[in-house]
């Protein structure tokens, strides 16, 4: 089975003024079907920089990114993305952000409706189909950000931090309904953050990047049958172990940022 | 529609009487004191009295103008309005038509940016009513002054659509493209919508703009009349009080247009749920 | 079918012979009426422009003529723009234009040791008679020096050419009286102003005057012209901490004499005119001269002007609606306008001027009153034109 996501040698170069930055460097993930990773990672470390490549809004500067054994090029509708800041459109309705995708493809209208209720029913919505953002909660924001993203059926849903404007108890929520919708949709989601706990909670793999320039340091297996109990024995131990893995990371990044490359 | 704009309307009033009310006692407080001058000033029989007649005069004169046909051009000041708008509607659509797309195409392409910016620099900061001259004289009375006004509602026009254009979050445009959107679609469906709020703000302040604009050209050279014309003609025979009525006319023609444009603007921004 | 065919014929039938008794019935009329009603006759239009963009709207065609005073019409026609349709002076003859008007404040003041504004009024006065009577005996001096010397005095004052200055000089007669002739022609357009909405009729009794002929009387104030022959020539300048304040217009030729009088030549070598009565006179404008008769008297109104030269229809217009603190002493010039129209264009009466736009300085000006007369003279209307 061809995995979803092929990532080889990937490695950018980012040119700030006169200085080069290497943010990411010998890359390498491969990520099969219907699997859930977190990319965890100090600040720097480039993880947002793969999930961008393989959104196709960033371009490489060397190695292989395969979606579904195909080469990916420019951003298209087959690789959804949820964003931290929500990026919905603020003038059109809840029903209408989820139809954007849709319309792009010229869906005809009675099929799109079709299309944005199913996924307003998955994610929770009833009932706010003609609400406009500024009168939803953070939570329900995001949730019309996975539904619009999910709406167009792509092959992996890339998600970059996208509980991070959220406070604690909405987080949880969400988390237990990321879940929940995953298991309905059996999405390839690829899941960058920063918080050990939300990657212990959530992944069926946790990989564990370096400081810059990044690549994989660990790639750490999540074999805890869901939902998952934060307070079990198991849960700890995992997070203790990934833990062990970022503190020596970050005090890497730290000592780079101190002393100029 | 009507009655929602009237509901919407006793609701303002409703809400914001405490203002209403300090807005009148202000305007009072004014006329009381333009009278008292004007009382002064003939107390002391000063040279320039006539040119600050009473208010009561200044009243009088405005109902009057509205009513008298002045016998050399056969106006009425509801001719002169409507002349005088036309003139602005003119000029509004020609600015419009000229800056929404080159404002577009400016904050979007950066090599049209750099091509248009070096003469935008140049002409913006001289005031239109430098021009009034030159125009009237090579484009004629009746364009001359609609260019004078298209010139004015041009550059606030111009540089809110570019700075709108400007301003789209990026995570906008990314979600737009991870939606499948090319930059066609992302334009249409992303930046237009975008940029509407702040092309009302362009049109709220040229109106503002225009306005003066129209009554300065018309000062120069016109025919069929115009509330400048009107102001100019009673000025230089010196009848002040029908020359400060027009000038009363003027002033609620403003505040009117670009009462109504800011209405838009509000509503407008409050819709795209950006306020 | 048969009856249902017949009955449509019937009424074909019968519109037939209703649009014919109609249009037959049309026709009577208008043949009839067409003989009683005379060729119909369209207005002639007029716009208001700046005098100084006259010239050019002419050159490009935008007006088909306009009505100022000299030297814009002497500017177009040797410019070979335009040609004179008729002189001003032919529309209604010794119609007066410019007059010296004098600030009453200033007459009321007392500027010590015996001299006072209204002292120095008759003595300016004279100079002016005595500049005015230099130039009209200069005209008619043809090639002699005293012409030259006038031809370069208005070339040195308006800043146009010797050949405009001499078709405008051509064309204007200058004078000081305010004689029977000048008192009607006051009256004549203060009651034109009045007709024509220019001066609201009410205020003639907020300035306290009874009527037109009590206006003119008391608004022509002779006294100083009276007093012309007792004037004395002073070895002294009477008022020199205290100089008068001129104003004029720039460069209209009307007002020439407020020049000639600051000349040494015209006086005599030493001296210039106002010199010679003890006159010491100074430009009331930073910028030498005011752009409108209007903006004159605003700055009379400012107190800014103490003597100065103006057309008779702001002088008038101002005092009354506005009430400013003004009174004429003496006259400038008479006539000295013109209608031009584009050269070459087959305008040669009139009557010519039908569905032609004319261009005035604005509809308070003699210039428009004259316009005014002479296209009514002719049976035809003046309309303002509109888009």
């Amino acid at each position: 089975m061809t995995p979803c996501i092929e990532i080889e040698s990937l490695s950018k170069t980012f040119i700030k003024g006169r200085k080069e930055v290497r943010a990411l460097a010998d890359f390498d993930l491969v990520v099969p079907d219907a699997q859930f990773v977190c990319l965890l990672g100090p600040s720097g470390c480039g993880k947002t920089t793969v999930l961008r490549i393989l959104a196709g809004l960033e371009s490489k500067s060397f190695g292989v990114v395969k979606i579904k054994g195909k080469e990916v090029a420019r951003a298209g509708s087959d690789r959804g993305m949820v964003f931290q800041e929500f990026a919905l459109f603020p003038w059109r309705s809840v029903r209408k952000n989820i139809e954007f995708g849709l319309e792009i493809k010229k869906m005809p209208e009675a099929e799109r409706r079709e299309v944005s209720s199913k996924y307003i029913d998955l994610v929770g919505l009833g009932g706010f189909e003609d609400a406009h953002p500024k009168e939803l909660s953070g939570g329900m924001k995001q949730r019309v950000g996975i539904a619009r993203a999910l709406a167009n059926e792509p092959a992996v849903l890339l998600m970059d931090e996208p509980f991070g404007s959220l406070d604690a108890q909405t987080r949880n929520l969400m988390q237990k309904e990321l879940l929940r919708i995953w298991s309905a949709t059996k999405k390839t989601i690829l899941f960058v953050t920063h918080s050990v706990d939300e990657a212990v909670f959530l992944a069926d793999r946790i990989v564990v990047m370096t400081a810059r320039p990044g690549m994989v340091r660990e790639d750490i297996g999540v074999d805890l049958p869901r939902p998952r109990d934060r307070t079990s024995k198991e849960f700890i131990s995992v997070r203790g172990k990934v833990l062990a893995e970022l503190d020596e990371e970050f005090e890497k990044a730290r000592a780079k940022e101190l002393s100029p490359d | 529609m009507t009655q929602d704009l009237f509901r919407t309307l006793q609701k303002t009033v409703k809400e914001n009487w405490k203002q209403y009310v300090l807005a009148v006692i202000s305007v009072a407080v004014f006329i009381a004191a333009w009278h008292l001058y004007a009382s002064y000033l003939r107390e002391i029989d000063s040279g320039y009295k006539g040119y600050i007649p009473y208010p009561m005069d200044v009243a009088e004169a405005l109902v009057d103008s509205f009513q008298y046909e002045d016998p050399n051009t056969g106006l009425t000041m509801s001719d002169h309005i409507g002349a005088s708008l036309e003139r602005i509607i003119l000029g509004f659509l020609i600015a419009m038509v000229v800056a929404v797309p080159l404002g577009l195409l400016m904050g979007t392409f950066r090599t049209v940016d750099a091509v248009g910016r070096p003469i935008v620099e140049l002409v913006r900061p001289i005031p239109p009513l430098a021009w009034i001259p030159i125009f009237i004289v090579v484009l004629g009375m009746l364009w001359g002054p609609v260019a004078i006004v298209a010139l004015g509602i041009f550059f606030p026009v111009l540089l809110n659509v570019m700075f709108g254009v400007r301003s789209v979050e990026p995570t906008l445009m990314d979600a737009a493209k991870t939606l499948g959107a090319g930059r066609g679609q992302m334009f249409l469906k992303v930046v237009l919508p975008f940029t509407t709020p702040y092309l009302m703000t362009g049109v709220k302040v040229g109106l503002g703009i225009g306005w003066m604009c129209i009554v300065a050209a018309e000062m120069v050279g016109n025919y069929g009349g115009g509330v400048g014309f009107f102001i100019k003609d009673t000025a230089d025979v010196g009848e002040f009080e029908y020359m400060y009525a027009g000038m009363i006319v003027i002033g609620l023609l403003g505040i009117f247009t670009t009462g109504v444009a800011g209405f838009i603007e509000t509503r407008l921004s409050r819709w795209m749920g950006m306020k | 079918m048969l009856e249902a065919l017949s009955m449509e014929r019937n009424v074909l039938y019968a519109i037939i012979v209703a649009a014919v008794v109609i249009v037959s019935s049309a026709a009577a009329v208008y043949v009839l009426s067409g003989d009683d009603e005379p060729k119909e006759k369209y207005p002639v239009y007029f716009v208001t422009m700046g005098v100084t963009t006259m010239n050019a709207a002419l050159a490009s065609g935008e007006i088909d003529g306009f009505i100022a005073w000299e030297p814009f019409g002497s500017e177009a026609i040797l410019g070979d723009i335009g040609e004179a349709l008729i002189w001003s002076g032919d529309i209604v003859p010794n119609h007066p234009c410019c007059v010296v008007v004098a600030s009453t404040d200033y007459l009321e003041l007392d500027l010590g040791g015996g001299v006072s504004g209204a002292s120095m009024t008759t003595r300016f006065v004279k100079a002016h008679a005595e500049a005015t009577s230099w130039m009209v005996d200069a005209l008619d001096d043809g090639d002699g020096a005293n012409y030259t010397l006038l031809v370069d005095l208005g070339v040195q004052f308006t800043g146009k050419s010797e050949a405009i200055v001499e078709s405008a000089l051509d064309h204007m007669k200058y004078g000081y009286q305010m004689d029977l002739s000048f008192m009607e022609g006051i009256t004549n357009f203060t009651e034109m102003f009045i007709i024509g909405g220019a001066i609201t009729e009410d205020k003639l009794a907020t300035g306290g005057y009874e009527d037109v002929d009590d206006f003119v009387e008391q608004y022509t104030n002779e006294t100083f012209l009276d007093a012309e022959s007792t004037v004395q020539p002073s070895d002294v300048i009477l008022n020199p901490d205290d100089p008068v304040r001129i104003g004029f217009l720039k460069s209209d030729i009307h007002q020439l004499a407020q020049w000639v009088a600051q000349n040494k030549t015209v006086g005599g070598g030493a001296k210039s005119l106002f010199e010679t009565y003890g006159v010491n006179v100074v430009n009331a404008s930073a910028v030498g001269g005011y752009s409108s008769g209007p903006e004159e008297m605003d700055k009379f109104a400012a107190g800014e002007v103490d003597i100065g030269y103006l057309g008779c229809a702001p002088a008038i217009q101002k005092h009354l609606n506005a009430q400013v603190h003004t009174v004429i002493v003496a006259q400038a010039n008479s006539e000295g306008s013109a209608i031009v129209v584009e050269a070459g264009a087959g305008i040669e009466s009139i009557d010519d001027l039908q569905n032609k736009t004319i261009a005035v300085p604005s509809t308070g000006t003699i210039q428009f009153v004259l316009l005014k007369r002479a296209v009514n003279d002719e049976g035809l209307e003046l309309q303002l034109k509109t888009a």
